[in-house]
């Protein structure tokens, strides 16, 4: 047994290996049983390898919390119903089943004080008749599980986002409608991003069915796959910090593998979310507060975490999660840059089993921005980096929204019988050939720019440039054309009155009535603006 | 051994690979214990299976299933009799009358 003494200086990967060659086809832990489970070059045996991803998810779970547990804490464990957070009930029910704390010292108290679970029924987003819905409702199945190891359940759908009542004071009841700072003729030509600004508008309460269509409608405005996939996370994520504040949870724990957080590693950055990456991909963020995110997994790959179920019998839910793919009509389209980093890792992590490990790790050594939380970006509640605005203006030439507005008129004056109502707007305006686009828009009649707010200079960079795959045409603009295809649900309502100091969502509808857009536009790209006196077309060169 | 000869297989799936097979969690089946290479004719593997299997019991969407090597596609883990394939030769494993295969789909995990 002389040649399995191992050398004080062999690295952990150097020992498995040599182990590996002395008992090859042999678990690497006991070293007797045949092994069944390879994971990145370490051969395991079932029970070892149980054990093995047992303890890592012990030392994951010590490594997040103080030394001595004075005050324990609350859990949520966030359940999609697939193999990873179906993994994270089951360790954590294992986990309080014998700790180990206890066994040694009986006086030690509690680690963790209550365990919940929470699950978000997005079945609704599924392509299925209206027959068919119940059938897919995952719900239930969550609940079943969630109260087999007598854990509390909390469920929600993902189309109550659109209630009033999961906003973070509970009855923000009222959405934000978006508008573009350039008529359409000129989006059409000018090929730049232009200015949104928001209107806040009341929502009286909506049945089931009229949160699923404003959803859906928000989607659909969404040009791209991974524009609706990543607005949809932004949702799913509010919604889960919701439920775990609700519950009274001091911790959210989400069942994140280093496959996953791979994933978003490189996924997130390439969407332009590098800057609050560390928050969604460390072990431990504090970022929202009061309420700790927890990723105790995240040193396990998705393989391990399948095998896991599977050894332990553990039922998930199949198609848990919406696939949007039918939503859009480009066959291009079907891949998202999500589904893209995904066959990208694993395709590399068949042939380089360490791949997840070493993005993870290498993504670990990022910290987290020191943004204060009530600065954060209405749409994600992520943090907003400083000079956002500047930056992107640094690189966009912007036209002046003076430039491009039309003093107002009173409303209702019709002065050519063209523009002069909503209604007519829309035909003449955007599709009538006969009339000249500038023609039109010289003598078009300002509707309804009495009441926006700002909305893209409030956003993160991530989110900003999101929001590039957003339908133009799905919004109204300042110089009248209404027709606005989709909603903002409240909670992103609230983030933008929040913002912008309204206390109440009676006082921000107010306001949301008197601020003049043009001057809440116009402050905020002041300094940007060359000289602030003379009219704003000769410096761009307009006519 | 005649060419006629078949092996009673059991092919499980699931993580939504059985979306892909009729919805079908498990499949029994019998796979031809034989397969011709040119003139010559080998035992059954891993990879003829996967290729039988896009085939003869794939309902929809083989790229979600078999890569353009011939093997399963990455984001796809297979089992044999309960171990990991990788350690049992991968594709080049030749079938045994009697043998369970699994093929759980990794992705979209949460
Ligand atoms: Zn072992
Ligand atoms: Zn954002």
């Amino acid at each position: 047994m002389s040649c399995s003494v191992d050398e004080p200086t062999m690295t952990t990967a150097e020992k498995r290996a040599k182990d590996r060659a002395v008992h090859a086809g042999f678990c690497c832990k006991c070293k007797t049983e045949k092994s069944t489970i390879t994971i990145r070059y370490a051969e395991y045996c079932d029970p070892c390898f149980v054990f093995s991803l047992d303890s890592k998810f012990r030392t994951a779970l010590r490594n997040a919390r103080p030394h001595r547990v004075v005050n324990p804490e609350n859990l949520m464990l966030a359940f999609s119903g697939g193999s990873c957070s179906r993994s994270l009930i089951h360790l954590f029910n294992v986990f309080h089943s014998l700790p180990p704390e206890v066994v040694s010292n009986k006086m030690h108290p509690k680690v963790y004080n209550e365990i919940h679970v929470c699950h978000i029924d997005e079945s609704s987003l599924q392509e299925q008749d209206q027959e068919g819905l119940a059938e897919l409702s995952t719900m239930g199945k969550a609940r079943e599980i969630a109260e087999s190891y007598n854990y509390r359940f909390h469920g929600v759908h993902i189309e109550d986002i659109y209630d009033p009542e999961w906003s973070d004071s509970k009855c923000f009841s009222a959405v934000a409608t978006l508008v573009t700072s350039l008529p359409k003729d000129q989006l059409a030509i000018s090929g730049q991003a232009p200015d949104l600004l928001s209107h806040l508008a009341p929502l009286p309460a909506v049945s089931r069915q009229d949160r699923i269509t404003k959803l859906k409608a928000l989607l659909a405005a969404c040009t791209t796959l991974t524009c609706k996939e990543t607005i949809l996370s932004h949702f799913r994520s509010s919604l889960l910090f919701q439920l775990t504040k609700r519950a009274n949870c001091d911790v959210l724990v989400l069942g994140d593998s280093a496959t996953k957080v791979a994933i978003q590693i490189i996924g997130l950055t390439a969407i332009g979310r590098g800057f609050s990456l560390p928050l969604e991909t460390t072990a431990i963020s504090n970022w929202v507060p009061n309420c700790k995110v927890l990723r105790p997994l995240k040193d396990s790959l998705l393989k391990e975490l399948d095998i896991y179920c599977r050894l332990q019998n553990l039922q998930t839910i199949e198609g848990h999660s919406a696939d949007l793919a039918y939503t859009v009509q480009s066959k291009a389209e079907v891949k998202s840059i999500s589904r893209l980093t995904e066959e990208f890792i694993t395709g590399l992590d068949k042939d380089f089993p360490s791949t997840a490990a070493t993005v993870c790790r290498t993504a670990a050594k990022l910290t987290a921005p020191e943004v204060l939380y009530q600065d954060r970006c209405p749409l994600c509640h992520g943090p907003v980096q400083k000079g956002v605005k500047e930056w992107k203006n640094r690189i966009t030439v912007m036209t002046p929204p003076n430039a491009t507005v039309e003093p107002a008129k009173p409303a209702g004056q019709a002065d050519d019988g063209c523009c002069s109502s909503n209604d007519n707007s829309a035909t003449c305006c955007s599709s009538g050939p006969s009339n000249g686009p500038s023609a039109c828009s010289s003598t078009r009649q300002k509707v309804d720019d009495g009441d926006a707010l700002p909305f893209s200079s409030m956003l993160c960079y991530g989110c900003l440039t999101n929001l590039r795959d957003l339908d133009l045409k799905s919004m109204g603009n300042l110089s009248g054309a209404e027709e606005r295809s989709f909603e903002l649900p409240p909670l992103v309502a609230e983030g933008i009155a929040d913002r912008l100091g309204y206390k109440t969502v009676e006082e921000a509808l107010a306001q949301s009535t008197k601020a003049d857009p043009r001057e809440s536009l116009r402050a905020q790209i002041q300094e940007f603006l060359i000289d602030d006196d003379s009219d704003g077309d000769e410096e761009d060169g307009q006519p | 051994m005649t060419m006629s000869e078949s092996l009673a297989i059991e092919l499980q799936f699931s993580g939504g690979m059985e979306l892909l097979f009729d919805n079908k969690k498990t499949i029994h089946t019998k796979v031809p214990a034989h397969f011709r290479q040119g003139a010559d004719s080998h035992a059954v593997t891993i990879r003829d299976l996967i290729g039988w299997m896009a085939s003869h019991l794939l309902k929809e969407r083989p790229e979600l299933f078999i890569g353009p090597d011939g093997s399963v596609r990455s984001g796809i883990l297979v089992l044999v009799n309960g171990a990991d394939w990788e350690l049992e030769g991968e594709l080049e494993y030749e079938l045994q009358d009697g043998d369970e295969i699994v093929f759980i789909s990794t992705l979209h995990g949460g």
